[in-house]
């Protein structure tokens, strides 16, 4: 039974080994990205990341209302 | 002489390119009726409720919005041999790679979540207990992958699309005002004028016309059947094709209710399609079929989705042509988004509410990034060469992108905070 165990825990173990390596040579192949950063290019995704940024503060603002709770 | 030869050339030309287009068609079809899912039925049926024939113009003009959107990803697969996913790392970096991945992963489970709702209290109707009705599903998704091949899939699925049209002899038996019904679709109006709750419904019919994952499941579909460039305009008119068959049962949808049940709160289209059972049994069962094909398509079509987007980035092996044994981790995927999807519908006392809502927010906070992205990719020149978008599609496209956005925005403020639209 132990040995089951472990057999199940050394699996896991190098699942989790394989992904991380395999997140980490994703990381390397895209570090780069390819597309041209003109000027709309850059515009574009500066006002996406604050897009992304106030609909993260509303969520977070609404998680706080509801543990809050009314009153 | 000449002329009976030019008709006969003309003749053999015409079936050539219906020949060719059967072959082609396919991902826009799907993508465009599976855009019609549990949810997409559920909006249809509470909006004929509430507003009867009035919203059918509204329903109309969504459909040319949907091809702009879903037409671009046809060329950008075609053209970049690469699923969305991909092309996103490729282009933009890891950062926006992983945000759009995960952000896909969770959208789209959400989302297959609110598929098994659909399916399970389609069955529910006619007696079928949830489990029995996800351990079928389960085979049948199964059975259709299981040849390996991407042909038998799409044919499968294409049968199953035109199951969808249950809805149009559902509008017919309803027995509608023509008149009414021509009118409502052609003279746009605001019943009761630009209110909070009308706005919501206009939004909630726009967030079921265009959702993340159609982008990144048709493109990588297209990459699935090996489309090349010299196939684009027939995936032009497949994706037509489909834009239109997405409105016609959009509309019948709006009329069932709107004629059967105009004045009725409908919450879910179980609902509506029980109601209706009491007035017409027939009716009430063909919405119910309905709406259990609905959930069925897009649960498919969104699994898919984002296992093609996993594997793309992994480098799995992802394409529907390999069997389970060549591409484990793809149907793997496969399996496990489905499996954890279903389980959490057959929990007791599950929050399926919340969930429901939920799918509307996180949702968009992937719609911009998915559809700015595919803006900016389909004007990178030295990616897509003679076929980056023209003036009139960047001023159609970025149009559309900046009302989607917007709109899509408000939704998911509405829902949130729906204080703040009363």
């Amino acid at each position: 039974m132990l040995d089951y165990v472990f057999e199940r825990y050394r699996g896991l173990k190098g699942f989790f080994r394989d992904t991380a390596d395999k997140v980490h040579e994703i990381n390397q192949r895209y570090s780069k990205p390819r597309v041209k950063m003109n000027k709309w290019v850059g515009i574009s995704l500066l006002l996406l990341r604050l897009y992304l940024l106030c609909l993260v503060l509303m969520l977070i603002y609404k998680f706080y209302t509801v543990v809050k709770g009314p009153g | 002489m000449t002329s009976v030869s030019d008709l006969y050339y003309n003749y053999r030309r015409v079936i050539k390119a219906i020949v060719t287009y059967l072959m082609i068609a396919g991902p826009g079809l799907i993508v465009m009726i599976a855009d019609n899912d549990a949810g997409g039925i559920t909006t249809y049926a509470a909006t004929g409720a509430k507003y009867g024939y009035n919203l059918l113009w509204f329903l109309i003009i969504l459909g040319p919005v949907a091809y702009i959107v879903q037409e671009m990803t046809v060329r950008l697969g075609a053209v970049t041999k690469r699923g969305h996913a991909e092309a996103i790392f490729d282009s933009f970096g890891s950062f926006w790679g992983w945000f759009s991945l995960l952000d896909l992963g969770l959208t789209d489970w959400l989302t297959l979540v609110t598929e098994f709702i659909g399916m399970t209290a389609a069955m529910s109707i006619f007696g079928i207990p949830p489990i029995v009705t996800i351990v079928v599903v389960f085979i049948v998704m199964w059975a259709m992958v299981l040849g390996g091949k991407y042909w038998t899939w799409e044919k499968i699925m294409l049968a199953f699309c035109a199951l969808n049209l249950v809805f149009i002899p559902a509008a017919i038996m309803a027995k509608p005002d023509i008149t009414a019904v021509i009118k409502g679709a052609v003279i746009p109006n605001f019943p009761g004028g630009l209110t909070g709750e009308l706005l919501f419904f206009l939004m909630a019919n726009i967030g079921t016309t265009i959702a993340p994952w159609m982008i990144f499941f048709q493109q990588s579909s297209v990459v699935d059947k090996g489309m090349k460039e010299k196939d684009i305009p027939f995936g032009k008119v497949d994706t037509a094709i489909g834009a239109f068959f997405t409105v016609v049962v959009a509309v019948f949808c709006v009329i069932v209710t709107g004629t059967l049940l105009y004045g009725v709160n409908i919450e879910s289209a179980a609902q509506a399609a029980i109601e209706v059972m009491g007035i017409n049994q027939w009716v009430g069962t063909m919405l119910a079929i309905g709406l259990f094909d609905a959930g069925l398509i897009g649960a498919i079509c969104i699994s898919l989705a984002s296992s093609w987007a996993w594997g793309e980035v992994f480098g799995w092996s992802h394409s529907l042509n390999h069997k389970s044994d060549q591409a484990p981790q793809f149907y793997a995927f496969y399996f496990i988004t489905r499996a954890s999807a279903a389980a959490v519908v057959l929990i007791p006392g599950a929050p399926l509410v919340l969930i429901t809502l939920f799918v509307q927010v996180i949702a968009v906070t992937l719609l911009p990034a998915a559809l700015v992205f595919l803006i900016i990719l389909l004007n990178d020149e030295e990616l897509m060469g003679k076929y980056k978008n023209t003036l009139l599609q960047n001023i159609l496209g970025v149009g559309i992108v900046l009302a989607l956005i917007l709109l899509s925005t408000l939704y998911a403020i509405s829902t949130l905070f729906p204080e703040w639209f009363k």
